[in-house]
């Protein structure tokens, strides 16, 4: 939709620049068909270089307001903040923006399940061809952090929606789907979602919180082999560089046990290869999210 | 950007079939990624914009964004 306005627009300014030197309508649209469209966007845009040659001459009101306002909850509530006493504010927050988005997209997804049996878990687990990013790692980057607790609440619906009519095979499918898609990692940097998230949000982070809920969900559901949630960050050099991140549950006991307890116990999925662990990786960075149940009994005693 | 034109279209759907999407191997550009792609960031500029207007014309949120 946005192309063919963009296009169709541009036309509309290279005709009018043609009728206005003087040309009759018959010979600007000659020119106009001897003009591939991409020279037709680049003559109008040069001549506009304030707005690019291409401006929006539609209605604001009946197109943006009316659909952010039906979409977006933060938008609403900035509609009734500045209709309010205080009045508008001079500061927006950047939250804000990011918050309109999201809301926008949640509400678009809403709408896809509903009425276009869009299905949840393949979809967050289809990487882009460029950068090998699923929908985690993009909303990661935005900042969209109630997106993973939305997308818990979605496979919940639809994994319970499969067991109810008897679809146990299918309900599985689509959780191990979502559990591939928490461990697919981006082509530049090797980071999983999870990576990314903690990096730039921080480990006590909604976003965060809201992705390793989602891990136990997808992923304890269909196996008992692995009910603890481990991650090995990446330790690429990148990485490290930018995020010297060690924490680990100082509750499990020394570090050689921990590393003797990860090395058997971690997922070679998740551990992309075995010198992740070796003894002598210093730089090998985890992250040890405990559970309150029975992996940490597991650990051998020191004593 | 108009949502509701947007859910209209979506709700004589049946199925939402992304061009680009290799679904057996989870690669290509998926509905999602679409969606992403669609949300533009303009609301923060917008919202500066109504907010100078209400100030001046000292008028409500509706009626800046109608200007």
């Amino acid at each position: 939709m946005k192309g063919w306005c963009k296009h169709h627009l541009s036309i509309g300014l290279c005709l009018g620049r043609c009728t206005s030197t003087g040309k009759s309508k018959s010979t600007a649209r000659k020119e106009i068909q001897n003009c591939f469209l991409s020279l037709a966007c680049m003559q109008a845009m040069a001549e506009h270089p304030g707005n690019r040659g291409i401006e929006w001459r539609g209605d604001w009101y009946e197109t943006e307001f009316k659909g952010l306002y039906a979409a977006s909850e933060t938008f609403r509530q900035v509609v009734e903040e500045w209709n309010g006493p205080k009045g508008p504010n001079t500061l927006i927050h950047r939250s804000i923006g990011v918050n309109v988005g999201e809301d926008l997209f949640m509400s678009y997804t809403d709408l896809l399940i509903e009425y276009s049996q869009l299905d949840v878990a393949e979809e967050v687990s289809i990487l882009l061809t460029d950068h090998m990013w699923n929908i985690f790692h993009i909303a990661a980057l935005h900042g969209w952090m109630k997106t993973p607790s939305y997308f818990h609440r979605k496979l919940h619906d639809q994994v319970v929606g499969l067991l109810d009519v008897g679809k146990d095979q299918e309900a599985a499918a689509a959780l191990n789907r979502v559990a591939g898609a928490l461990l697919q990692i981006e082509s530049g940097t090797g980071r999983t979602a999870l990576h990314t998230a903690i990096l730039m949000h921080g480990v006590n982070s909604t976003f965060s919180l809201g992705l390793i809920a989602l891990e136990r969900c997808a992923s304890s559901a269909h196996t008992s082999t692995h009910p603890c949630s481990f991650w090995s960050l990446s330790y690429s050099k990148c990485c490290i560089m930018h995020c010297p991140l060690f924490w680990v549950d100082t509750s499990l006991g020394d570090w050689i046990l921990q590393r003797r307890w990860l090395k058997s116990n971690l997922p070679m999925s998740i551990c992309r290869t075995p010198e992740t662990l070796s003894d002598t990786a210093s730089s090998t960075i985890f992250m040890v999210i405990p559970r309150a149940t029975t992996p940490l009994a597991r650990l051998p005693s020191k004593h | 950007m108009d949502f509701n034109l947007n859910a209209a279209v979506i709700k004589q759907m049946n199925k939402v079939v992304p061009v680009y999407t290799d679904s057996a191997n989870s690669i290509g550009m998926g509905t999602l990624h679409h969606i992403t792609e669609e949300i533009s960031n303009i609301v923060t500029k917008h919202l500066f914009q109504i907010g100078d207007q209400m100030r001046l014309a000292n008028s409500t949120f509706e009626e800046a964004y109608k200007v």
